[in-house]
């Protein structure tokens, strides 16, 4: 199953990211003689590229197949690594960088940030969730979600032991959204317990968005529950695969991610045989993301469990959307 | 008010450009740039007293308006703010907006905040001038300084709660340079993404904290790779967040194969920063950006060059919170005479937070002045170190040293001490270091070993 039907522009899409990709040798190697033009159907690229595992990205990290510079992607700023074990490394160029912060600018909205509003971000400053928030987070970016969406970030390390400075940020600045690891969820939820009535004075908090990637457990209902409560606001999650650059956050009625399908082309695959599997049925995420001139990762396969639906989303919005197995 | 664009020079920035000045102002005589600041001073005093309320209560308290100034000795009339008044001011209004932010009528790009040493969190705004032609051009010339050149790989973090580390990342854009991101924090426990960032993408330059450093070199001793085949292709290292004494910047630089280490200061509180140049003689602070004082800790009397004392500092540009005669509370010291390299700007060297400032057998005693008795002696040269505040009220040295064989020559750390500071302090060998991302002070009666030692 895959996110876009048989669409023309979907497949004029799919095969400019193979002609990148097929610029980078690693991607050559994995493809043979293939040429972009042998492309002109979802079911072409399906046949004809492989999906490609973390543990393919990181041997090709490792022999230096996949760094910049050794092609002639000069306009490469940034290299992000990501949290995986051994890690991999994006390369984003700053066209790149733009498109991928204006998907998390659309995460935003769909949590409810309103422009002029103040925003906490409790998260590492090289996760994609800091670097594409501002522009004067990250090098290269001319407009980050904050100056998309008009809001102030404010940041903290997103560590366990900073969740004493999360609460001063609450108390002092008042942001109205919340983005948060995952992992935070739980050291923030036995704080605020602790000092509730205090921090609630004066807080009109609209938004609190807790991110996920596949490295971390996707979400904890019961964590997420008791923030909310603790709150005053919904909580919804945003889940990140960082080695292919995506994201998608949790529409609030249906509890289902909304993909853009004009940014990812996703796929759900059967773990065994990684071939697709039928509509609504269960499968792993396959990604290609669909912007990465400088890091075109093709049929990348997610540690992440997900149904793919193309019927639209009980709130309206027409296109892709999944459901997570969490 | 507005502030004039000033005029830059334009440098060839090229990888093999020999130029070794960003803009021609680094090497303008003194008593231009006394000129200059006179004017921008004046600037931001009235603006802070017809703008700012917080500023307009404490020069109306003092009886002194804009004209009071006449003259840059006159600025020792304008009270000292300290952090403590910036906190209570922060608790009165329960907001981080205190009235200091010269934003000129915008709203903030961002809000910053401190790290937080005193158990409070200050915040600071920063607006969009800031970061695109105030400070940033400071920390390009620093960058340039210090070797960085376009088309360099760069692993760097970018703390979006920082207001230098916001600098630093509008900067290396500006240079052009190739920025990489390892994954995590300055925490040590990262050390091995930092690592793996070094290895597999082979860096020109590593920007980075001390205890991130000591972290990787412990990463290498773990895992039994060799530092110098690791660093490679790194080049230069430069940190920020602790002093480096001469012997343990030569250390690092042989340990490393390095083609030079540096060291930037500053301070998150007064939003001010400045860094070394080739000849390692003090932290130019560019006077175009940032005034500079050293006073007396207790009387508030301004300091000559060559004395220590606190650093005070005077923010030149508006479009940020605005910090006019700030107490930074750092232990400082404007260094006298010129650097051989031709910048004309002050040089500042930096030892430590005052409270850090050690007590010992009556004598003011830095940790600073401790690694600089423990870069006398070969074996302990460079060796990470903690002084711990025992619960007796005494304290320890402990020196890290990961391997069981006894380590040669740690006895005469005590001897040396002795002779060269006048205090009798024990020394203790510990095997793991403390968790910790910045400080070399641990307090025990606020701290438990578990809590020290996490992975003990």
């Amino acid at each position: 199953m895959n996110a876009s039907g048989d669409s023309r522009k979907t497949v004029a899409r799919l095969r400019r990211a193979v002609s990148n990709a097929l610029r980078i040798p690693f991607m050559r190697g994995r493809v043979g003689g293939v040429s972009a033009r042998r492309i002109r159907s979802i079911e072409d690229f399906a046949a004809v590229i492989p999906p490609l595992t973390i543990e393919e990205l990181r041997k090709g990290w490792e022999e230096n197949q996949l760094s910049p510079g050794n092609d002639a992607r000069r306009d490469v700023g940034l290299i992000a690594q990501t949290a995986h074990d051994p890690p991999v490394y994006v390369t984003l160029s700053n066209r790149a960088l733009e498109l991928y912060a204006e998907v998390l600018a659309d995460c935003w909205l769909s949590a409810g940030v309103l422009a002029g509003s103040h925003v906490l971000i409790h998260d590492y400053g090289t996760s994609p969730l800091v670097y594409l928030a501002s522009r004067n987070f990250c090098p290269y970016l001319k407009t980050g979600a904050a100056e998309r969406v008009g809001c102030i970030p404010v940041c903290n390390d997103g560590l366990p032991e900073f969740t004493e400075r999360a609460l001063h940020i609450l108390r002092f600045v008042r942001p109205r959204a919340i983005f948060l690891r995952g992992d935070a969820v739980t050291p923030l939820v036995t704080r605020l317990s602790e000092t509730q009535e205090k921090l609630r004075r004066g807080l009109e908090l609209r938004a609190v968005l807790v991110s996920s990637d596949e490295v971390m457990p996707l979400r904890d209902n019961r964590g997420h529950a008791m923030l909310s409560g603790l709150l005053g606001a919904p909580v919804t999650t945003l889940v990140r695969a960082d080695a292919a650059l995506f994201m998608a956050s949790e529409c609030a009625k249906s509890g289902r991610l909304h993909v853009r399908t004009d940014r990812y082309f996703v796929e759900t695959l059967d773990p065994t045989s990684l071939r697709p599997t039928a509509a609504g049925e269960l499968g792993m995420l396959a990604i290609t993301p669909l912007f990465c001139d400088a890091y075109p990762v093709l049929r990348y396969v997610t540690g992440l469990e997900a149904a793919l639906d193309l019927g639209g989303c009980v709130c309206g919005a027409a296109g892709a959307s999944l459901s997570t197995s969490a | 008010m507005r502030l004039r664009r000033r005029r830059r020079v334009v440098v060839n920035l090229s990888m093999t450009s020999q130029v070794e000045y960003l803009d021609r102002i680094e090497t303008v005589s003194a008593d231009k740039l006394a000129q200059l600041q006179w004017r921008k001073l004046r600037r931001v005093i009235a603006y802070a007293y017809h703008n700012l309320p917080f500023y307009r209560r404490r020069f109306s308290d003092a009886g002194i308006t804009p004209a009071s100034i006449k003259s840059i000795a006159d600025l020792a009339r304008i009270p000292m703010v300290t952090k403590a008044d910036i906190i209570n001011e922060t608790i009165a209004c329960e907001e981080y907006r205190i009235g200091i932010e010269a934003l000129e009528g915008r709203q903030p790009d961002n809000v910053v905040m401190t790290s937080g040493t005193h158990g409070f969190h200050t915040f600071a705004a920063i607006g969009d001038y800031e970061l695109s032609r105030g400070a940033i051009r400071a920390v390009q010339r620093e960058f340039w300084m210090q070797k960085m050149r376009p088309g360099m790989r760069v692993v760097a973090l970018c703390p979006g709660w920082h207001f230098l580390s916001l600098l630093d990342c509008k900067a290396m854009g500006r240079l052009r340079v190739n920025c990489i991101l390892p994954w995590g924090t300055h925490i040590p426990r990262f050390a091995k993404s930092f690592l793996d960032a070094v290895q597999t993408l082979r860096p020109d330059y590593l920007l980075t904290m001390p205890p991130m450093l000591y972290a990787m070199l412990r990463e290498c001793e773990r895992v039994q790779v060799d530092p110098r085949r690791v660093f490679a292709s790194v080049r230069y290292v430069s940190t920020v967040g602790e002093p480096v004494t001469a012997g343990l910047r030569s250390r690092l630089r042989e340990e490393l194969a390095l083609e030079d280490f540096f060291e930037r200061g500053g301070s998150s509180d007064g939003l001010w920063g400045g860094g070394e140049c080739s000849f390692h003689r003090g932290h130019h602070v560019f006077a175009d950006y940032f005034y500079i004082e050293i006073v007396d800790p207790d009387t508030g009397r301004s300091l000559p060059a060559g004395e220590r004392g606190a650093v005070v500092v005077t923010n030149l540009t508006l479009g940020k919170s605005l910090y006019v005669r700030f107490n930074c509370e750092d232990l400082g010291m404007i260094l006298p005479g010129e650097c051989p390299c031709g910048r004309t700007h002050p040089r500042v060297e930096l030892f430590d937070r005052l409270s850090n400032v050690l007590i010992l057998d009556g004598r003011s005693i830095t940790t600073y002045d401790i690694r600089c008795c423990l870069d006398e002696i070969p074996q302990t040269c460079g060796v990470p170190f903690f002084v711990v505040k025992q619960s007796d009220g005494g304290a320890r040295i402990e020196l890290y040293h990961p391997s069981p064989e006894a380590p040669k020559d740690f006895d005469r750390v005590g001897r040396v001490l002795s002779e060269r500071l006048g205090v009798q302090l024990p020394v203790q060998v510990i095997r793991t270091m403390p968790a910790r991302w910045k400080g070399r002070i641990i307090d025990e009666r606020a701290q438990t070993a578990a809590e020290r030692y996490p992975r003990a």
